[in-house]
């Protein structure tokens, strides 16, 4: 056992203990805010968290932050789908692009300057494959160097600390941004994330005697990789559905919804558990045929996904110490394709939520005409990803560095949207 | 007994061989590893009874079935795909499923059809079809162990198919390049092995497609087709959708790309997610590279399955949600609790007719997290506590002694040796239990077993 395993299992049992001696045993994990007034007891009180949301399939960008001011937007390639001026959110400072209009709240954030917009993210050589595009963006790396992800590699190189566990994803699924070589994040589904056969409190119970035993079995480190992963998820699955129990279950199931998923994540977040990363993905943005209804829809979940963020994190009490931003794997073709769709693009616009936020727009909107494009017909990138990344790594997340992280990466350029 | 429907049909009586003796060790573990990788698993007894007739006879019994549509006798359950009506919709085709690869005696056909499902992935969360989802499930079976060529035309023009990457609207003047891309990414070549403009005139090629929802049947229409000259990986032509195909296993400049990439994908599948590449290598040669020719699929499993990094090599892998839960209902006789299992395997990670992407399952360690970890220990609870009293009570009277449920319930689920880290934990675990009752004592053995890592690594 390491010690960051050993100080885990301890910060564990002191959790259990409050948790027992404060007789908590109603629900509480739709409470936003700490558990005892402690806002998180393995940090100062002053830990940075950041919420990670993937608009998964590649979000069409030109419909979400909307060059309304480019002439050639309107020409004859995306003719159904673009949205008129005059349905626009405009935005202070720029009479080139403005917000789709369902993104009211963003909006609204935008103008409070808690919303940072950065346009034409992506990196060079485009990848166009869902696959090829989303390990770059969730590894840091277009040149595909590394196995495991950039928030893993941030989890391996940053010291221990007395988290019970530092990175989550609300899902049943792990995505890769979380997949360390030696540390991964939890995947939590947002609700029945209990043992089937009972709860384990008293040791002496049927249950308890089981679960110790499945915990046993996992108690090896194999050499070969795979069985190492399974056996991590055993050991890894009976702490985490010790320490959900220890904050509380949903009175009712929640509904599948992305609000349900960031209220989940952000009570995790504002937990006692020591996580600074949580991660919501939102899928069904492969917008290959009929865009324009279902674009706006997601829009409209993403914007209300921001609401319950900003929320939440009010509720804390302690808003500044809480970043959400977004991503997707590319955007989409400025020109429609036959099926009233877009097939895969390139760049796309980024959004960065929270008090802590200088807010404004930040790169640049990458130009439509068609001689400002690649040899494919897409759209020229205005920031490397992992400007964005670097920023995140040494002005907010509190351990390892952007060097640690990217490793030395020439040329990168920091993007200045933290206060 | 528990576990012995496979052999019901072929050995009932498990008749001594005259002149054979037990088999030997490695030929069991041998036997044992190809039922759990090329089946659903087997129980002790049906391993004992195919490593005494040996590994190449079982190898050539896995591999010897018909196709089903050309099967004299089918099992009645195959027919549901085409005639019957359902209900329940998707969990009850998915409770279908699971049953069929339970209880079928070609375990390898329905292996390969989960195999084609994850390969050509299609998700009724867009098709909203079952009828049609259903219909691909019955193509990817009666294609199982045939031509690969034939099967990428025929999953082109595919309904379900059609409707999920939007060939359905791809159109002259108009091309959606969501299936062409996929085509060449996802199902025959791999990543960076085209250009997008290799893309596009696929495409083109592809358009002409619709899908016709009363009958349930995708027709050519001559008049959507774009009948200009496309140029794909370097070849000219006015080509059709069939071409693409051709070209694509034909045509490519770098070689038989695509047999390695099936190769790639099947190894990973069948064997372990980092597959040797001397065993990828003979597995592509093995499939055939004549143009216009045959990809025989068959001859490609069983390169594979004779291989001595298959045979005996240390590379492992997790065992699937559909292998678990198919492989537990057929040890323990669950058939009829198909329907509350099926809706167990989105938890799992394996939500069948609905994979999370074009890309399907990504396997490996991409099963294993703490969510799903949670998952299978639940799922190993309440299969345990599903099994008939009956069923339980055959592992307690079967033998004698305070270790004897532990070897019975080993020996239903196929697990030939434990851990001393699993053997320990169990043992610990009947010691707590002594005053808990044999059949709940059982079902505690049960659910550890069904949980370990024995059981969940293949």
């Amino acid at each position: 056992m390491s010690v960051g395993d050993e100080l885990s299992r301890r910060r564990f049992l002191q959790v259990s203990a409050a948790v027992a001696s404060a007789g908590v045993t109603s629900p509480l994990w739709l409470r936003a805010g700490s558990l005892f007034g402690v806002e998180d007891a393995h940090a100062d009180g002053n830990a940075r968290k950041l919420l990670v949301l993937l608009l998964a399939g590649g979000n069409d960008g030109l419909n979400t932050v909307v060059p309304y001011g480019l002439p050639e937007y309107y020409d004859n390639r995306r003719q159904g789908l673009a949205y008129g001026a005059n349905e626009v959110l405009t935005i202070s400072g720029s009479k080139t692009v403005g917000l789709h209009p369902n993104l009211s709240t963003i909006h609204h954030g935008f103008e409070d300057g808690k919303v940072a917009i950065i346009q034409g993210v992506g990196y060079d050589r485009p990848d166009l494959s869902h696959f090829g595009s989303m390990d770059i963006w969730q590894t840091a790396s277009p040149s595909h160097k590394y196995l495991a992800g950039w928030l893993g590699r941030w989890l391996d190189r940053s010291p221990a600390d007395s988290s019970v566990v530092k990175a989550v994803a609300i899902g049943d699924y792990l995505p890769q941004a979380l997949v360390g070589d030696t540390n991964s994040g939890w995947a939590i589904p947002f609700s029945g994330f209990t043992f089937w056969d009972g709860a384990d409190a008293n040791p002496a119970s049927a249950a308890a005697r089981l679960h110790s035993a499945f915990l046993k079995c996992a108690d090896a480190h194999p050499t070969d990789r795979v069985a190492s992963a399974l056996l991590t998820a055993d050991r890894n699955a009976v702490a985490a559905v010790r320490a959900v129990s220890s904050i509380g279950h949903p009175e009712a199931p929640p509904t599948n919804s992305l609000t349900d998923q960031m209220t989940a994540a952000m009570s995790l977040l504002s937990s006692n558990l020591g996580v600074d990363i949580a991660f919501v993905t939102l899928g069904s943005f492969d917008d290959h045929a009929s865009e324009r209804g279902p674009h706006a829809q997601l829009l409209k979940q993403v914007d209300g996904a921001v609401a319950q963020f900003q929320k939440m994190a009010t509720a804390t009490g302690k808003p500044q110490n809480y970043l959400l931003y977004t991503f997707s794997e590319f955007g989409r073709r400025v020109e429609e394709n036959g099926s009233g769709g877009t097939d895969h693009g390139t760049a796309g616009p980024m959004f960065v939520v929270g008090d802590a936020v200088k807010g404004g727009l930040y790169g640049a909107q990458p130009l439509l005409a068609k001689s400002k494009l690649d040899a494919d017909g897409n759209m020229i990138r205005q920031v490397e990803l992992r400007d964005v990344y670097a920023t995140l790594l040494d002005n907010w997340l509190v351990g390892a560095t952007s060097t640690d992280v990217l490793g030395s990466v020439s040329g990168l350029h920091p993007v200045p949207f933290l206060k | 007994m528990p576990g012995e429907n496979l052999l019901a049909g072929l050995l009932p009586q498990l008749p001594p061989i005259p002149g054979v003796g037990a088999p030997s060790a490695v030929e069991l573990r041998r036997v044992a590893r190809l039922f759990s990788r090329a089946g659903f698993g087997a129980s002790k007894t049906e391993l004992i009874a195919w490593a005494t007739l040996g590994y190449a006879a079982t190898v050539d019994h896995l591999l010897g079935f018909l196709p089903a549509n050309l099967r004299l006798l089918d099992s009645p359950d195959l027919t549901f795909a085409s005639t019957r009506q359902m209900t329940g919709q998707l969990n009850e085709a998915q409770a279908w499923w699971l049953q069929t690869m339970a209880t079928t005696t070609h375990p390898l056909e329905e292996k390969l059809t989960l195999f084609w499902h994850g390969h050509f992935a299609t998700a009724n969360n867009k098709v909203d079809n079952i009828r049609l989802m259903l219909d691909q499930n019955r193509l990817f079976r009666d294609n199982a162990a045939g031509d690969f060529r034939k099967l990428c035309k025929l999953v082109t023009s595919d309904p379900a198919m059609l409707i999920w990457l939007d060939g359905q609207s791809n159109r002259v003047g108009g091309p959606n390049e969501n299936y062409a891309r996929e085509f060449m990414e996802l199902f025959t070549l791999g990543r960076a092995r085209f250009s997008q403009n290799d893309v596009r005139d696929a495409a083109r090629a592809l358009t002409g497609w619709v899908v016709n929802l009363s009958t349930n049947k995708a027709n050519f229409v001559p008049a959507y087709h774009d009948n200009g000259v496309k140029v794909i990986l370097g070849q000219a032509g006015n080509f059709a959708p069939a071409d693409l195909t051709d070209i694509v296993l034909d045509r490519h400049p770098e070689g038989p790309v695509s047999s390695w990439f099936l190769a790639t994908r099947m190894a990973s599948f069948f064997h372990h997610p980092d597959p040797e590449p001397a065993v990828v290598s003979a597995m592509a040669q093995s499939l055939g590279a004549a143009a216009k020719g045959p990809r025989n699929v068959k001859n490609m499993l069983r390169t594979l399955f004779q291989r001595p990094e298959f045979m005996d090599g240390a590379g492992q892998t997790i065992r699937s949600p559909a292998e678990l839960v198919a492989g537990t209902m057929r040890a323990l006789q669950l058939q009829a609790q198909a329907g509350q299992l099926a809706a167990k395997m989105r938890g799992l990670g394996q939500d069948l007719f609905n994979p999370p992407n074009v890309g399907g399952w990504p396997g490996g360690a991409g099963w294993a997290n703490s969510a799903t970890a949670l998952a299978r220990y639940n799922f190993a609870a309440q299969a345990a506590a599903m099994a008939r009293p009956d069923v339980v009570k055959s592992l307690v009277s079967l033998v004698t002694g305070p270790q004897e449920p532990v070897h019975a319930s080993m020996d239903a689920l196929g697990i030939l040796e434990l851990s001393s880290q699993t053997r320990g934990a169990i043992e610990k675990y009947v010691a707590s239990a002594q005053g808990d009752g044999s059949d709940k004592v059982t079902r505690g053995i049960l659910t550890l077993l069904i949980a370990s890592p024995e059981y969940n690594l293949r």
